[in-house]
Formats: structure tokens, sequence, C-alpha cells
């Protein structure tokens, strides 16, 4: 069904970027390469014919300012990858500001604007059409394209197809979108396997969480992960591969996310042969282009679909949830900061003093936005990082730090003072209350899901206890987080020092941005 | 990982015991040099350990042994280097660090463990209660390599 | 095949008589060269030690002794001594037993008998040289398996006189 392009033009660079719903109807889509282009030599493959793909990796240096910290920035952005037919050489010059070399082959950007660059940028475009390749309308060539956060033109770059009577969100600010975008200025994307328990049959294939980011203008190529998409991707970051799935169910360019300047993402189906479906309707039908469409937080993406009833995993269609823009990590805010200050000195005050704000298996600080475990002897952890440990011996818990012992499934509730361990039946009594009002305010909480952080503050008289349980809730969206509080037991606390903490939440509305 | 880099960051301030990554790259295996600690026959003598960390660290512990034929210890299986230590196994915490885990070792020469021995002859003459002669076949095999 | 005939017979008496001669050249070489190596053996060792290293326990017999040269018998590499419970080494009073200090770490002490085996069998050696009489007891049969000969004699210095 699919083969490869004969000799037809079909370059690695990145000249040949019209979207690929501009009337071409060439050949089936080929497989994946990543071409390399510098200041002075664009790198062209002549498709060969031969298959036989190359992996290089197209580095453009972006700006500075973006590219440092961490080590998945290394990597400069934009990177570019397409079918090659070749090997090429390498020649690794960056390129300052070549951001603009690589829009160059895309449109016609007024050179005007390029400044220092334009120079090289010219080159390279000359460059392309030395090799005297017309990328133009010949082939379903659907490139895997990540800009910077940088990217001039991003949205006409995209060359989106909507449908008609698509209403697109407002226009944000730009303190509204720098909150969507992560500290590279980047818009992310987040998939997690969605498992269907209403159908038995067609359990998805099981992928771990895949994170994607990309800057405006940006196109992340969906298809079937082959040899040479393993080649083509074994150099760059994670977060900058295409979505590749182990499925024979999935065509090797079976889709492709789009996101624009405002931070807005788009899934189209490029000629796929089993489809696309966006929350159970098709996109488009088999080896039909479809529009781009808009996706929202929490849609249900599934990609193909079950051949031969998914009993072998190459066969299984994907079925993931799709989260956008960072939604499942949230930043700090003034309220957070203030629950997790509580936190902190509650353990100050249960733990003689020592103050605790490492998670001591990561070594890392536990900070707010992050699922914190406690055990019953005031440790706290990171929950991610503890898992393993309360899962392996779950009811059996014993502390990593002081090697105490407890049973995870003891009822939080003693129902009468008689057994209390080894405290008064005053404070048991307070603490009985306490941990009613938990749970009810737990279960309140879990009714407004989703209405925001601002409801908790409406309730005032139980603003004692909202600073401590509140860290549980990381991203609100997860219901799944509500059966992990059950398991995880809160400290004892003395209900003393709650009120000799004054507690008292900040209005939440002055949400300060803590990241900027 | 990046607990593997933090562990490397707060050992390198600490000046008082060798510990170190085969390369600053490859965080996977580190060499530590140990010294005998005092009041023991293996006073004055410096061994080394080899330690290899597992990709599920810190939830593994990390696999350390000495270098064949280099100790003889109740402990430690002097052919092979292998250490029988609660820490590296069983009693493992993902709160130990490599650091502890080394001095964990060191405390091993002072204190050797005569309940699980590795090399059986240096066990009998624990239990037996014979520290001369544990001490002086101690010596003589640490002795006999230089 | 070979031809037939006359011819054929010579050329195989041929064959056969260079085969023969490798042969007999071959082995002659390899004789040679093994007894090259017992050479380089027995000299070392002296001719009727054909075991390189030696556990020694000296009892008091063998202490009491004021002729066996115990400074040489240590500076063999190879030489262990162990030394029983309420046996006294080295004798200060006698001047063969001044040992050399760095060769101080191959005499190891030991408080019981229980030690005395357990050493024993954590050295390994090639010969235990003992003199059972002395030592009040008899050899433990599981020995047997941690070294390769055992020389159980009365007078040491018979044995040992030969490590020269």
């Amino acid at each position: 069904m699919y083969h490869f392009n004969q000799g037809t033009g079909n370059q690695a660079q990145p000249s040949s970027s019209e979207s690929p719903q501009s009337g071409s109807n060439g050949n089936a889509f080929s497989a994946f390469g990543i071409s390399h282009s510098n200041q002075n030599n664009i790198i062209t493959t002549e498709n060969s014919g031969s298959g036989s793909a190359a992996a290089i990796v197209n580095r453009n240096t972006i700006n500075d300012s973006s590219s440092e910290e961490t080590p998945h920035d290394r990597t400069a952005l934009p990177i570019t990858l397409s079918l090659t037919g070749n090997n090429n050489n390498n020649n690794n010059n960056p390129n300052l500001n070549s951001v603009n070399a690589a829009t160059n082959h895309i449109l016609n950007v007024p050179r005007s604007t390029l400044g220092a660059a334009a120079a090289a940028a010219d080159l390279a475009l000359s460059n392309n059409n030395n090799t005297g390749n017309d990328p133009n309308g010949n082939t379903k060539n659907v490139r895997h394209y990540v800009y910077s956060a940088n990217q001039p033109n991003a949205d006409s770059l995209l060359h989106l197809d909507l449908q008609e009577n698509t209403i697109l969100p407002p226009k944000l600010t730009n303190k509204e979108l720098r909150k969507l975008k992560d500290k590279n200025g980047l818009f992310s994307l987040r998939l997690t396997p969605f498992i269907d328990n209403v159908s038995t049959t067609n359990q998805g294939l099981y992928f771990d969480p895949i994170v994607r980011t990309a800057g405006p203008g940006s196109q992340l190529v969906i298809g079937r992960y082959t040899e040479r998409v393993r080649e083509a991707i074994s150099k760059l970051p994670e977060n900058y591969h295409p979505v590749v799935f182990k499925s024979k169910v999935i065509s090797r360019t079976h889709g492709c996310f789009k996101v624009d300047s405002q931070g807005n993402w788009y899934i189209k189906d490029v000629k796929s042969s089993s489809g696309t479906f966006l929350n159970h309707q098709r996109l488009s039908p088999a080896s039909t282009l479809s529009k781009d469409i808009p996706l929202h937080d929490g849609d249900v993406l599934q990609l193909g679909m079950d051949f031969r009833g998914g009993t072998e995993e190459i066969y299984r269609c994907v079925k993931m949830r799709v989260e956008i823009n960072k939604s499942w990590k949230r930043k700090a805010n003034a309220f957070n900061k203030e629950a997790l200050n509580k936190i902190k000195e509650l353990q100050k005050l249960t733990n003689g003093g020592i103050d605790e704000e490492d998670c001591s298996i990561c070594l890392s600080k536990i900070k707010p936005c992050q699922a914190i475990f406690i055990s019953p002897c005031s440790h706290s952890w990171h929950f991610h990082c503890v898992r393993r440990l309360v899962m392996s011996s779950y009811p059996q818990f014993v502390c990593p730090n002081c090697r105490a012992a407890c049973d995870l499934e003891a009822t939080i509730e003693s129902s009468d003072s008689e057994d209390a361990l080894s405290e008064s039946d005053d404070e048991v009594q307070e603490d009985h209350q306490i941990q009613q009002s938990q749970l009810k305010q737990e279960t309140d909480l879990v009714n407004k899901n989703n209405s925001g952080v601002s409801e908790v503050n409406t309730e005032n008289e139980n603003a004692n206890h909202t600073g401590q349980f509140n860290i549980f809730y990381t991203s609100p969206h997860n219901n799944n987080n509500i059966n992990e509080n059950n398991h995880t037991t809160t400290s004892q606390l003395d209900p003393n020092v709650l009120n000799s903490l004054g507690v008292q939440l900040d209005d939440p509305k002055d949400d300060i941005d803590m990241e900027h | 990982m990046s607990r593997l880099i933090k562990e490397y960051k707060t050992i390198n301030a600490q000046d008082d015991i060798l510990l170190f990554p085969e390369t600053a790259d490859n965080l996977n295996n580190w060499t530590a040099m140990i010294t005998g600690p005092p009041n023991t026959p293996y006073e004055g003598h410096d061994f080394k350990l080899y330690i290899s960390i597992p990709d599920a660290y810190p939830n593994s512990p990390p696999m350390v042994k000495f270098h064949r034929e280099a100790m003889p210890h109740v402990n430690v299986n002097y052919e092979t280097g292998e250490i029988c230590l609660d820490i590296l196994k069983g009693e493992w915490s993902p709160v130990y660090n490599l650091l502890y885990t080394v001095q964990s070792i060191e405390r091993l020469l002072s204190e050797p463990n005569a309940d699980s021995p590795l090399n059986l002859e240096l066990g009998i003459l624990m239990r037996e209660g014979d520290k001369t002669a544990y001490d002086s076949l101690v010596r003589y095999y640490l002795q006999r390599q230089k | 095949m070979a031809p037939s005939g006359r011819r054929t017979s010579t050329s195989r008496l041929i064959g056969y008589g260079a085969a023969l001669t490798i042969a007999i050249g071959t082995t002659a070489w390899l004789l040679w060269n093994s007894s090259k190596d017992e050479d380089k053996d027995m000299r070392a060792t002296n001719t009727s030690q054909l075991y390189k290293s030696k556990c020694i326990i000296v009892t008091n017999s063998a202490s009491d002794s004021p002729n066996i040269k115990w400074a040489k018998i240590l500076a063999d590499p190879n030489v262990v001594l162990i030394i029983p419970p309420k046996v006294e080494f080295p004798q200060s009073a006698y001047e063969n037993h001044v040992v050399d200090s760095k060769d101080i770490y191959k005499i190891i002490h030991c408080n019981t008998m229980a030690g005395v085996w357990a050493c024993v069998k954590s050295l390994k050696k090639d010969e235990l040289v003992l003199n059972s009489n002395d030592l009040g007891e008899n050899v433990p049969v599981d020995i047997v398996r941690y070294v390769k000969h055992i020389s159980n004699v009365e007078d040491m210095t018979s044995v040992l006189d030969e490590v020269e």
C-alpha cells in the first residue's frame, strides 16, 4: 500500500513544506528521515529510490536565550524530520538566527526582516534551488517540524485548514500565553493511554505517557515506529520526537498535530488507512486528508481500529487522552505555597524541629503542586518516589527514614477512643472529628472537581483543615488521585497545633505565577 | 538519573571520602577507596570498591564488591569480592545513598558479622573467638598481596 | 588415491618413514620440554620436595630446636607458619630464630586448635608439615581436601632442612 518515492524529487530539505493539503495527491508517504541544513550548505538527499534511509538532524540554532537550561535543550530548534533516501554529509555550522533560514524555504518571508542572517538564508534557499528539486505539490511528504519559541509567522506556516463552523478561542493576552508555555517558551502536549473500561475487547495499546513540546507553527507527525524513525530520532531529545507507536494498525504517516501561536492544538488525519477518531468521531474516510480539527484538553483520541480483534499488541489501535499545554502541571501560586508551608511547619512541630523539605528518595525539594505521601511517622516524600515502596509491600509500610512499620489499611476512624494507641481520650475525639470533617471535605471537593481552587475558600469554618489536604490534589482532572488519597494516611495532627498556627488561607484570586 | 547527579554533587563537595564515578558522563559505575579502620588488622591498608548502579536505583540497592582476592573478611567472598551486607540486600531503603553505603562497608570492616559468613574459615575463627588467629590470618593475606 | 604398483609401495614407505620420524621428533621434544620443567622445579624446591607452597605447624619440638634456620625458611614467599596455642615462637633464644621483620606476617598465631585447622583450611597450601604427636591430637580427616600432601613427621629438621 505504501511505496517510496521513486526519485520524484523528494528531497530532504526543509524546503518542501507545503502543507499536505495543498492538493498534491501524489505518491504515498515515505518513511522518516532527518534532513540537515546549516549556514552554507543545504544538504539534499536525492532519493535514489533504494529506500535506504538516512537520518541527519537539521540543526539550526535558535536565539540563545531560550536554549539553555536542561539537557533536552542542547538540541537547537527548529528541527525537521522527513523521509530521506540517501545518506548525506553533514556540516555542523550553527547558524545564528537561522530560524529565518528555516522559514525561508517555506514561504516568501520578506527578506527585509531578516537582518544579518539574510545572506545565510539566501544561501540556504539558493542551495535549495540548486538541487533542482521542486517540493511543491508532489508528494504527501508530511514533515515533522518543531519550531522554537520565537518562530515568526507561525500561523501562516501551518496552513490551517479549518472547518467552516470552527470557532477558535479568543486571542490570549501575552500573560495568559506565557502561562501556557513552558520555561523554554514552547507549548506542550501530553498523551496518556486511555483505559477504556467500557469495551473489554478493545483495550488499546499501552504506552508510557508521551510528552512533546513544540513552538508555535510546529507540526508533529503521528505515525508508526519503524527502523527509520528510530534512526531519525535517536539523536533528538524525547520531547521533540514525532509521535510514533509500535502498531501495524497505524499508518506510517497517520496524522499530525499542529499548534499555532495562540497555543491552540489541532489534529489532522493525513490519509491514514485505518482512520483517526476524536472523541469517537472519525475525522475523515480512509486514505483521505481531513481538515484541522481543534483539540481540547481531555479529548480522547484513537488512532486506527483493532485488527483481528486486537489479540496481538501490534494489531491494537491506540487510544489516548490528550492533555494540552501543561494542564497536567499546575504552576505554583500563592495558595499552594501557603499550603506547603503549613505542612512544613506542622512537620517541624511534630518532628521536634527537624526541617524536612527534601524528599529523601529523590533528594529534590518538596514543592507545591506535587503529590505527597505522608506516613504516620510524619515523614513525607513525593508520591512518585515512594509509590514503588508502598505498592510492593502494601498494606504494610516500613518507613525508609525511620523504619517504623505501619499498616496502611488500618482504619483511620477508630470507632471509640478505647483502642487508641497512645493518646488521651480527648485528643482522639478531636482527631476523630477532624478526620471526619476531612473526609467530608474530600468528598466535597471531589464533587467540585473542575471548579477550581477558589471554591475552597468559601468554606471558612473548615479552613483549618484544607491547608493540609489540598496538597493531594495536583491534577484536578485525574480522578485516580482520589483513590490514592484513600490510601494515604495523614500524620496524627494535634489540633492544638493547627489552632496555634492560626491557619488561614490567602485569597487565591491573587494568582501569582511564581515561575515568572 | 537526576538523583545520581545530586549525589555526585554532594559527594564532590565532601573531601573526606574517596568516591567517584568512572567518568563524569557515566554515573552508573563508581569506584571508592576505603581505608582500613584503626584497631583492626585492616589498618594501614586501602581497599578499592567497585560500585555499579542498577536502573531501578534508588529503589534497588547498588551492587558493590571488592576487588577479587583483595579482601579477607568474614562477610566478603575472598575470590570474587562479593559482599554480604544487609543494606545491600533486603534492608536497602531508597533513602540510603552511595556515601552511606560506602561508610557502612567501612563499618563492616571493623564489625564483621559472624552470622552470615562468606569466608567460611574466617567465620569459624570468629565464632571460635580466636581473635589472634583472625587478625594474623587477615594480616597475612593483606601483606601477601603487597 | 595413490597410484598402484611398485612406485607406490616405495613412496608409501617413504611416507610412513617420514611420519614416524616426525612423531618421534615431537615426542622427544615434548619429553625434553617437560624434563626441563621438572629440572626447574626440582632445582627450585629440592628433589624430594615436589610441592611449592608449605604450611608448617610449628610445635614445641620444632620451636625448641636451635638448628632449623627459620629465617631462611621464612624468606620463601610460599611458606607460612602456624603457631598453635601454648607454643612460643619465634624464640629469641636462638639466633636462627631471628626473623626479618618483613616476613613476620607469615607467622600466624592461634589461640585455639580449631583456629589452627581453620587457618590451614583457609590457606590451602600444597603441603602441610606438622608433628601430630607434638600437637597432641590427630589431624582432622577433612584437611586432606585442603592440602595436597601432609608430612606428618617426628623430626621437622629433616623436612625443613631441605628448604634451602
